[in-house]
């Protein structure tokens, strides 16, 4: 190997070793791409919670969540055959889920229906009925917040700020540059901030 | 809001800036009105974030786990009308017309198609057409003289 080739090598990060989960989730793709259609149940299983969470952050009251968890594995079926390997299977899946989105946040924008203030019930966490109240009322908040976002930014702002997601990977499932990813966050932030603070300065007295 | 810092700040809170940065954030940030609201607007965004974050959102299972079901049972089955399935037939059936074209094609059709080489064999060109042909005294199948004239033009 030439010492150009060895230098190479010490700038490129490696990837962090994958975690059992992910090697399993890697088995189970390669069985699906190979048409063996049981892999899917156990894929369905270990994945469905993730989905139905960024689902809903995704698109909050707009959904029959249902519906769209529906929408996104029946995606995936059509479209793993596409998935190398080289990304994780999680981020994957997060493209699949972002694009139904998307597809499901402009057709609710052509509707051009008034907020509603009711949202999809949570699992109940067990917690105290005022915490609970008090956790309805602030995701009525970010939901009518998050409203004004367009589409991309609003992809962007929950994937970083509601599930966790780094920058990088956000850029690596949307196929946006790093840099507009990074863009379209900080407006995003500004822009919830000031609606944020629009709505809450609404319900003083 | 007009203190070109005032932006910064949602950045800071969460440690995605540098140290230098933060460091002039905080130093800066004291005596500035539109910085330090803009820090309390932020503080308090993040933290209705943190409390409407979702555990696990109400689905009915059963209502997906149904209809995949029943998309995975459409999807496993063979159709009769698959692309590939489609075509094969098409081939198949182009096929079998042009076997059955061929078997029951009527005798006389097949004539014209042997005379040219018949008659380009036995007639020269320049007799291979109307009263020269007739005056040479040879004799031609209905039809053959239009086609020999054809073939030798």
């Amino acid at each position: 190997m030439s010492a150009g080739a060895l230098s190479l090598s010490r700038l490129v990060p490696t990837p962090p070793p994958k975690t059992a989960q992910q090697l399993r989730l890697d088995r189970l793709v390669g069985r699906l791409q190979a048409d063996d259609l049981t892999a899917f149940d156990e894929l369905y299983r270990l994945t469905r919670d993730d989905v139905a969470r960024t689902l809903w952050h995704l698109l909050g009251r707009r959904a029959d969540l249902e519906d769209l968890i529906q929408e996104t594995y029946l995606q995936l079926l059509r479209s793993v055959r596409g998935f190398r390997g080289e990304a994780q299977f999680r981020t994957f899946l997060y493209r699949v889920c972002a694009n139904v989105a998307l597809m499901h946040l402009r057709w609710w924008r052509r509707r051009k229906e008034e907020p509603v203030e009711v949202l999809p019930e949570v699992a109940s966490s067990g917690r105290d009925p005022e915490a609970e109240a008090q956790a309805r009322q602030a995701r009525v908040l970010v939901e009518r917040a998050l409203e004004g976002l367009s589409a991309k930014k609003r992809i962007v702002f929950v994937y970083h700020e509601l599930c966790g997601l780094g920058p990088e990977e956000i850029a690596e499932f949307t196929g946006a540059p790093y840099n507009t990813v990074r863009s379209r966050l900080f407006h995003a932030r500004e822009e919830f901030t000031r609606a944020l603070e629009a709505l809450v300065g609404e319900g003083r007295p | 809001m007009t203190c070109a810092h005032a932006s910064k700040h949602w950045a800071a809170q969460v440690r995605e800036l540098e140290l230098d940065e933060l460091t002039f954030l905080a130093a800066h940030g004291d005596g500035c009105v539109d910085c330090t609201a803009a820090a309390e607007s932020v503080a308090q965004a993040r933290a209705v974030l943190a409390e409407a974050a979702v555990p696990a959102p109400a689905v009915d299972w059963a209502r997906v786990d149904g209809a995949l079901a029943d998309a995975l049972a459409a999807r496993a089955m063979p159709r009769w009308w698959s692309p590939r399935r489609l075509m094969t037939a098409g081939l198949v059936l182009a096929a079998a017309a042009a076997v059955a074209f061929v078997v029951t094609r009527p005798a006389d059709q097949a004539a014209p198609a042997a005379v040219p080489a018949v008659a380009s064999a036995v007639v020269p060109a320049h007799l291979a057409r109307g009263e020269g042909v007739r005056r040479a005294g040879l004799t031609l199948p209905p039809g053959a003289e239009v086609a020999a004239a054809d073939v030798l033009e």
